[in-house]
């Protein structure tokens, strides 16, 4: 029996999305304070338009809809779907009034990139961007990627025990420590830690690279929220081509490698357990993808003569792999020569990578290692059970924290969740096809970077694409984010919702 | 006991009325301040050498790319070229000489003997001037990474966020995987003019964002002073 939702669960559902709204209200007030103290008028009133507006929303709900109710699992999946597409409109709003946009879709599009960490851009003029408009663009890379819509619900609104089934819901997997409110202070920590840390050495790097004074550490924040959070979007037009430095993108690969880390590895990590690092079966599953397809990729930019030293080879093809396998989406050349200039075999290995993901539980997209990792040593306990006695139990088990057993509903879940998105990769392609510009090729690529979250672009994403092209990607970063799940139970809801007014 | 069913209309409909009235109002706002480009800000195109704009678009490994090639080669004259034209059929531009007009933007990132910059030939650098001093938007930047030696970087403006960085005119050979970057596409400049100064650009704030940024203040306040006052 499906439950009929009624006038109080939508009550409940607005008055935590008007936490959300708050958040995002506090997220825009910071570069808003940058274009003052910059004296970026223009920019430091679209910000504020835009904290005004989602403080003006959160204040209604907590006006009209304020209740006490807890949030039950089918309320958080609703609130948590919802969360992004109102965050991502809401987000919006600076980016629209900068004038950098040709309309509202182009800035939803580029919010929601920027929440759901993605990177794919279609900003017009990027290089005269002000400061604190870019500055706000790499923070909802920081936001969505650590997780803006349980901290929010979590700090704010006092539920902590029931908030801890959006875990699930956002795709996180699970909590690290038992409550909630721990877990997400143990994020913030980790978060923090490392951008003291990836900030220096980004601007020491950055000064070395010829990039002096306060310019080098505005370029330094902005991409360790990019590269941390698997983001891709950079201040310069020319992504991290830009920049010209191995020490940059030396430690832009430890951030991405970090960024790619589930926080349940990071936390055992920092907890001493460094034996896990060699156990979990999410880090073995990305080692070996990453090195079979580098190896791939390096052949397939040998056999076609890209580049003619080791040195650019090893650089520009590790990176880039490196950037597309985390989720990232840095490049470190042009987009079109993924087209023009790669080949054919190492283009295919990037979009393998994009398409597998990093590890779930972190800020990278795509269909994640632990499912990959799940599936293969699913397929391979059948394997192993048709080779042996009928009356034989086989037994598949993996390491992530600890010892665990693969079941039949661990494993069906896997193997779904991975279906999803490779149904979600092929339908993204086919609406690209049926623009008629773009060869399966580049329609594939693109498609995959956007579902998986993933930021690289050969060309089709730009401010001048096919407006219906622009919204399949906007749904599929969205769909990506959330692991299907939660958009699932929001669209059941909403059949259920009008169901019950019938 | 049977749930209360009333609300349900108003609650539904109403983020929804809210939403499109925000997206439609938002886009009337800006769409009835439309700003034209300023054509002081073009660069006279009588003063540059003529453009070859022409993309004929190769792929490596690809069965046709050898006579996308040929044809390519027709556009490698020692010519002027646009960055289009060069990504679009790099290998046959490879140690060619070529022309390249554009501005110079960001970062002057010096090393021993000269330094990286980036040169957009885009039309905002060439055209229209930077965003968001108007609102004919042209899509995307594009460009060259060129490299500069030092006897060349001489009072090199960049463009930034409020100012058109200097338009300037290289000659010089394209090299499609730089060893000096690590395989990277440069163009090595041999000779540079400066064909346009850096210039500021006046971005104004426009009166109907002030006023909706102290409507939306005011409402936010407005319902948190309201709330307050019942609450009492």
């Amino acid at each position: 029996m499906f439950l009929r939702p009624d006038g109080r669960d939508l009550r409940i559902i607005g008055f935590y999305l008007g936490k959300i709204a708050m958040a995002l209200a506090l997220m825009m007030a910071l570069p808003a304070i940058l274009a003052v103290v910059l004296r970026e008028w223009d920019a430091a009133v679209a910000l504020v338009s835009g904290a005004g507006i989602a403080a003006a929303i959160w204040q209604a709900a907590e006006w009209r809809l304020h209740t006490r109710a807890s949030l039950t699992w089918a309320h958080g999946t609703v609130v948590v779907a919802l969360a992004w597409l109102l965050g991502s409109l809401l987000a919006a709003v600076p980016l629209f009034l900068s004038g950098h946009f040709g309309d509202f879709l182009d800035a939803w599009f580029e919010a929601m990139s920027g929440l759901t960490t993605s990177g794919l851009s279609v900003v017009n003029d990027l290089d005269h961007l002000s400061y604190s408009m870019n500055f706000y663009r790499h923070l909802t890379h920081f936001a969505g990627g650590q997780g803006i819509v349980i901290v929010a619900l979590a700090l704010f609104s006092g539920g902590g025990a029931s908030i801890g089934t959006l875990y699930v819901a956002e795709g996180r997997d699970e909590r690290i420590v038992p409550s909630v409110v721990r877990t997400a202070r143990f994020i913030y920590l980790i978060a923090t830690a490392y951008l003291v840390a990836g900030t220096i050495a980004l601007t020491a790097s950055l000064w070395a690279a010829g990039i002096g004074g306060w310019r080098g550490l505005w370029h330094a924040i902005n991409l360790f929220f990019a590269a941390f959070d698997t983001g891709g979007f950079s201040p310069a037009s020319s992504s991290i081509g830009y920049y010209h430095s191995a020490g940059v993108e030396a430690v832009l690969a430890v951030l991405m490698v970090a960024g790619t880390m589930s926080f349940a590895l990071h936390y055992a990590l920092w907890s001493g357990r460094r034996g896990e690092l060699l156990r979990n079966i999410e880090v073995r599953t990305l080692a070996l993808t990453l090195a079979g397809f580098s190896l791939l990729a390096l052949y397939g930019l040998v056999r076609s003569g890209t580049f003619e030293t080791t040195g650019g080879l090893l650089r520009k093809g590790l990176f880039t792999l490196l950037s597309a396998h985390s989720g990232t989406g840095f490049a470190v050349n042009n987009g079109t020569l993924f087209v023009t200039d790669w080949g054919v075999l190492a283009p295919a290995a990037v979009v393998a990578v994009m398409a597998l993901g990093g590890m779930a539980g972190s800020t990278a997209g795509g269909i994640k290692a632990l499912r990959i990792g799940l599936t293969t040593k699913g397929l391979l306990r059948e394997v192993r059970r048709l080779l042996q006695p009928e009356s034989a139990v086989t037994v598949a088990t993996y390491h992530s924290g600890k010892r665990r057993i693969i079941t039949p509903p661990v494993l069906i879940a896997a193997t779904t969740i991975l279906l999803l998105y490779i149904l979600t990769y092929l339908a993204g392609a086919l609406v690209g096809l049926l623009y008629g510009t773009w060869d399966v090729t580049e329609a594939i690529f693109e498609s995959v970077s956007a579902a998986a979250n993933v930021g690289l672009s050969v060309g089709i994403t730009s401010p001048t694409m096919p407006r219906g092209l622009q919204f399949t990607y906007i749904v599929q970063m969205w769909l990506g984010r959330l692991e299907f799940m939660a958009a699932f139970a929001m669209v059941g809801y909403g059949v259920s919702l009008l169901g019950s007014r019938r | 006991m049977a749930r209360p069913t009333r609300p349900t209309a108003s609650l539904l409909i109403a983020p929804i009325v809210f939403v499109v009235a925000l997206v439609v109002g938002l886009q009337a706002m800006l769409a009835l301040d439309e700003r034209p480009a300023d054509p002081d800000l073009q660069v006279a195109p009588d003063a540059l050498p003529p453009l070859s704009s022409e993309v004929v678009r190769c792929e490596r490994e690809r069965p046709d790319t050898e006579p996308a090639q040929r044809e390519a080669e027709r556009l490698v004259t020692g010519a002027r070229v646009s960055s289009a034209t060069v990504v679009a059929c790099p290998q046959v531009f490879d140690s060619r000489r070529i022309t390249f007009v554009g501005e110079v933007v960001g970062d002057v990132l010096h090393r021993d003997d000269g330094a990286w910059v980036q040169v957009n030939d885009d039309a905002y650098a060439l055209d229209v001037g930077p965003l968001p001093a108007h609102d004919d938007l042209q899509g995307t930047n594009s460009g060259l990474q060129v490299w500069l030696p030092d006897d060349l970087l001489d009072g090199i403006q960049p463009g930034r966020p409020g100012r058109r960085g200097d338009v300037v005119e290289v000659d010089g050979v394209l090299v499609r995987a730089d060893p000096q970057d690590a395989g990277g596409m440069t163009l090595r400049a041999d000779r540079l003019r400066v064909r346009a100064e850096a210039v500021d650009v006046e971005v104004p704030v426009d009166p109907a964002q002030v006023v909706l940024a102290a409507i939306a203040c005011a409402v936010a306040v407005g319902i948190w002073v309201i709330h307050r006052r019942e609450d009492a």
